[in-house]
């Protein structure tokens, strides 16, 4: 812990603000990498699987089962980034008209109620983990519980991240939008 | 009153900026406390077995394909090829765009992703040629919702699993509509383009013709394979998604060498998190989904629309009214997950083909993206083509007054849908 | 209200059954276990739906047995190849001692096991050649469940499994992705397998039962007596299903016939069948706990 000699309990705002946006984008980091793996372990396997039974007559058969693991998991994690990066679809045509302090209390209402559901998924996948670890997948004896783990982990960061949101002042907050095109393409792609 | 409830919370959500996934969320605890039966565990069970699909499979593998296409020099390829084909003729790089969309269409599963890559590449030189910016930028957000008709789509594999249809049918079914969509855009722009005077840029010859073909073959490969591939039944669609990732992913490193390393890893993590907004709204969806089959929510719709159950037509005409006014406000994957369960159960006991309508749903929510007050391909191309939302509104009308007669057509005769389908499925 | 889930279509005896054990229980407890049937898969696959139970946001159920075997290895003993010669030595055993110990095994799963049903022998379908001797299966490619017995066991005939969710079936059948599929002609029928299969052999190479299975939350939040009705019902629906599924069983080979060429297996190319799986038999035995075993054997051999 480094502090400066002015203010020995209190770091300046500044910094703060810029050792969250380092952690969050850390974070992230660490998250693409896991996601990427997995998609590429999923491609692997099902490709594998397609070239082995075309090819050789034979196949893999935990590939199945393992990519779908995997799936969950890239879908989970995916939405947590999703998350912190702004990128879940919404509708901010109406919204958009509203007064900017209507807005602003808006803004607080649509986290509470965010997270209202990453709780109730927290709590959910929780007992679900429990309850699924002694039931074994039927190939891959991997626990079934390892599906409901990925929300229970989802849910949580969710929860810590919409928390922070809901509690830091504005100043510290991430701009919602970047200006990267790309970005802009990511939020609606779904179409 | 059930329905009502659910509706209500779902659209007051949606609307007050709340996003989607979550609002179906929402409207599921609605209808949680509404039957008395509230559980944290009815909403992870279902969000967690929503996302475990091996069908689904097929959309992270689409997605990388298209996002290598795009970011791997195919998409720009298949613009040169497009240019060197139809680029002198009279407005000709609307037909540029046009040939451009039905191709990249075959390629990729996603309308706001084609938009964007058709848009950034032909505006731009639209402008400079002196072409009407409302209307070039109507023509591509109309081009590029030819993407989700013709396959690879991304629509079609969720109406798919969310209807129990066949994907592989609904694939081959989606070849004929989408490309009577191209030639009612190339009637449209003719029609536009007719009293103008624009700008042609000077015919290719033939040697510069084969050259682009050349350069472009890799990538016109590509549609080639999956089409083939699932018609003949070498690959269910999950296959065909991974043997179309993996082939687009040699093609751009190793032979266009265009995408390095890093550039592959920037594409891989895009996919992925693309998936994953696609995926939680899936995933969400069948939270609220299961809810809605616990309420019985699909036998009230089916009383409700029983009367039209002796005339598909009648019954389809209100359907598609129904998807419309929906589609207007809300976007193309959540009303396919939250109508088509409700609404498959009438659409069976009235005897029409579920193949059918899946790709009647689809055309229909793709028509939604470009319709105000809310539409995504529309969006898309404002912030692309930077012009005002209400240009581009205008731009857009009269391709997307054709559509909607287009789609008239189609209820008025099915046979123009299913008769190829069943020539091509044998 | 009650809920009872099916992972199988409306004409299925599955539903059929289901639909009879709502009536039944809504009927004679006069209203106060009123039950509504969920067939065809709309609420989840029979995993979700066992989940479900056991966490009590679903009353009832009917998976198979390989389905249960994820909670329980033992219900594998009923899968086994060429176990079983008929129904009605299916019926001593399950409903003896041996398949009661396996129902009451679930109890500490959070699941209340009621009754099994019946959901019959299994026969191999492909769009090949009929398969009339033990070679005929070599190198097809089988879809099977996703069951490591089922795998191995159509691994071991020389075929080669391909595990896959049911629901991606028909088209991997229509597309050729797979030569064939392993199914009681109930499922055959009410999956419309026959628009995409030319040859059906009847190999009966396993039998597969089905269990009624009720959620352990709900059953203790009923009272002594509701609880007795419950078990009463559930045994009339179990002896009605059964019946139902039996007899559709036997009038679809006939309805089959003009649909798909259908041919009969020899007995001696049955046994070989059994003797060339018998390191796969010996391997999943192997993986079950003694009491089940003996107590299994002791039924079967009684019951022959
Ligand atoms: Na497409
Ligand atoms: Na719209």
């Amino acid at each position: 812990m480094s502090s400066s000699p002015h203010s020995p309990s209190h770091p300046r705002k500044g910094s703060i603000q810029a050792a969250l946006g380092c952690l969050s984008r850390q974070t992230e980091r660490v998250l693409n990498l896991l996601m990427v793996l997995a998609l590429v372990a999923m491609i692997a396997l099902v490709f594998t699987n397609v070239v082995l039974r075309y090819g050789f007559n034979s196949g893999i058969s935990v590939s199945v089962e393992l990519s779908r693991f995997l799936f969950v998991w890239v879908t989970f994690i995916g939405t947590v980034v999703g998350l912190m990066r702004h990128e879940h679809l919404s509708v901010t045509t109406f919204s958009d008209r509203l007064p900017a302090p209507v807005q602003a209390l808006l803004g607080r209402l649509v986290t509470l109620v965010m997270l209202g559901c990453c709780l109730m998924l927290v709590k959910g996948s929780y007992a679900q983990t429990l309850l699924n670890w002694n039931n074994l997948s039927p190939i891959s004896g991997v626990p079934v519980g390892v599906f409901y783990l990925a929300g229970l982990i989802a849910g949580v960061l969710m929860s810590i991240l919409l928390v922070f949101r809901l509690l830091a002042p504005r100043h510290l907050l991430r701009q919602p939008r970047s200006q990267d095109p790309s970005q802009e393409r990511a939020q609606e792609v779904s179409s | 009153m059930t329905i009502g409830l659910f509706l209500t919370s779902l659209l007051a959500s949606i609307g007050l900026s709340l996003p989607i996934a979550f609002a179906l969320l929402v409207s599921a605890v609605v209808l949680m406390l509404h039957l008395g039966l509230f559980d944290s565990q009815i909403l992870a069970q279902n969000l967690v077995n929503g996302a475990d699909s091996y069908t689904l499979l097929a959309i992270p593998f689409f997605l990388v394909a298209g996002e290598v296409m795009s970011r791997g020099g195919l998409s720009k390829r298949i613009v040169m090829l497009a240019m060197s084909l139809v680029g002198h003729r009279k407005g000709g790089l609307g037909f540029v765009a046009i040939f451009a969309a039905i191709v990249m269409a075959s390629l990729s599963g996603s309308a706001v992703a084609d938009t964007a890559a058709l848009g950034s590449m032909l505006l731009p030189m639209m402008r400079e040629a002196g072409y009407p910016q409302g209307r070039s930028a109507g023509l591509m957000a109309a081009g590029g919702i030819i993407a989700p008709i013709i396959p690879p789509s991304i629509p079609l594999i969720i109406i798919g699993v969310a209807g129990s249809i066949s994907i592989s049918k609904l694939f081959l079914a989606g070849i004929v509509p989408g490309l009577i969509m191209g030639v009612t855009l190339v009637v449209i722009w003719m029609l536009i383009t007719r009293k103008e005077d624009l700008v042609v840029a000077k015919k290719a010859t033939g040697a510069e013709r084969l050259r682009a073909l050349r350069k472009s073959f890799w990538a016109m490969l590509l549609p080639v394979i999956i089409i083939g591939g699932i018609k003949t039944g070498v690959f269910t669609p999950t296959e065909a998604g991974v043997v179309a990732a993996v082939y687009a992913i040699i093609i751009s490193t190793l032979i266009y060498r265009e995408l390095d390393l890093s550039g592959l890893y920037d594409v891989l993590v895009q996919a992925a998190r693309n998936t994953a907004i696609v995926m939680f709204l899936v995933a969400a969806a069948s939270v609220a989904s299961w809810l809605i089959s616990i309420a019985q929510l699909p036998m009230l719709v089916a009383d409700m629309l029983a009367p039209l159950a002796d005339n598909p037509r009648l019954l389809m005409l209100a359907i598609m009214a129904i998807v419309l006014i929906v589609g207007m406000v809300m976007d193309l994957t959540p009303t396919i997950l939250v109508l088509t369960p409700i609404l498959m159960p009438i659409v069976k006991i009235a005897g029409i083909d579920p193949v059918y309508f899946g790709i009647m749903f689809v055309l229909n929510c793709a028509i939604g993206l470009i319709t105000p007050p809310v539409g995504n391909v529309l969006n898309v191309i404002t912030s692309v083509g930077q012009l005002k939302f209400e240009k581009a509104v205008s731009g857009v009308m009269p391709f997307m007054l054709a559509y909607l007669v287009l789609l008239l057509l189609f209820v008025a005769f099915p046979q123009i849908i299913t008769a190829p389908l069943y020539w091509l499925a044998g | 209200t009650a809920r009872i889930a099916t992972s199988l279509p409306d004409s299925h005896p599955q539903t059929l059954g289901a639909r009879k054990f709502a009536e039944l229980l809504t009927e004679q407890s006069n209203g106060e276990i009123e039950v509504q049937v969920f067939g065809n898969g709309v609420l989840g696959n029979d995993v979700n739906l066992a989940s479900m139970l056991q966490a009590g946001t679903l009353e009832f159920n009917v998976p198979s047995t390989a389905t249960l075997a994820s909670l329980n290895p033992d219900f594998s003993v009923i899968s086994l190849p060429f176990q079983f010669d008929n129904a009605t030595q299916v019926d001593a055993v399950l409903d003896g001692l041996a398949g009661r110990t396996l129902l009451d095994s679930l109890a500490d799963k959070g699941i209340v096991g009621l009754d099994y049903w019946d959901n019959g022998f299994r026969h191999i379908t492909n769009s090949r050649h009929p398969v009339e001797t033990a070679d005929d299966i070599d190198g097809l490619k089988i879809r099977t469940m996703q069951n490591e017995l089922y795998i191995d066991m159509f691994n071991g005939l020389g075929a080669n499994a391909i595990p896959m969710p049911v629901n991606e079936l028909f088209t991997a059948l229509e597309t050729r992705t797979v030569d064939g599929q392993e199914n009681p002609f109930t499922v055959i029928d009410s999956k419309r397998f026959y628009e995409v299969q030319r040859y059906l052999s009847q190999t009966g190479h396993a039998y597969d039962a089905q269990v009624l299975i009720a959620s352990k939350r709900f059953i203790d939040s009923l009272s002594e007596e509701q609880q007795q009705l419950v078990r009463d019902v559930s045994r009339e629906a179990a002896l009605y299903q059964r019946q139902v599924s039996r007899e559709l069983n036997d009038t679809l080979l006939a309805r089959l016939q003009d649909q798909m060429s259908i041919n009969e297996v020899p007995l001696e190319e049955r046994q070989l069948m059994r003797e060339r799986l018998m390191p796969v038999i010996e391997e999943h035995r192997a993986e079950i706990s003694e009491a089940t075993l003996s107590a299994f054997d002791a039924a079967l051999a009684e019951s022959r």
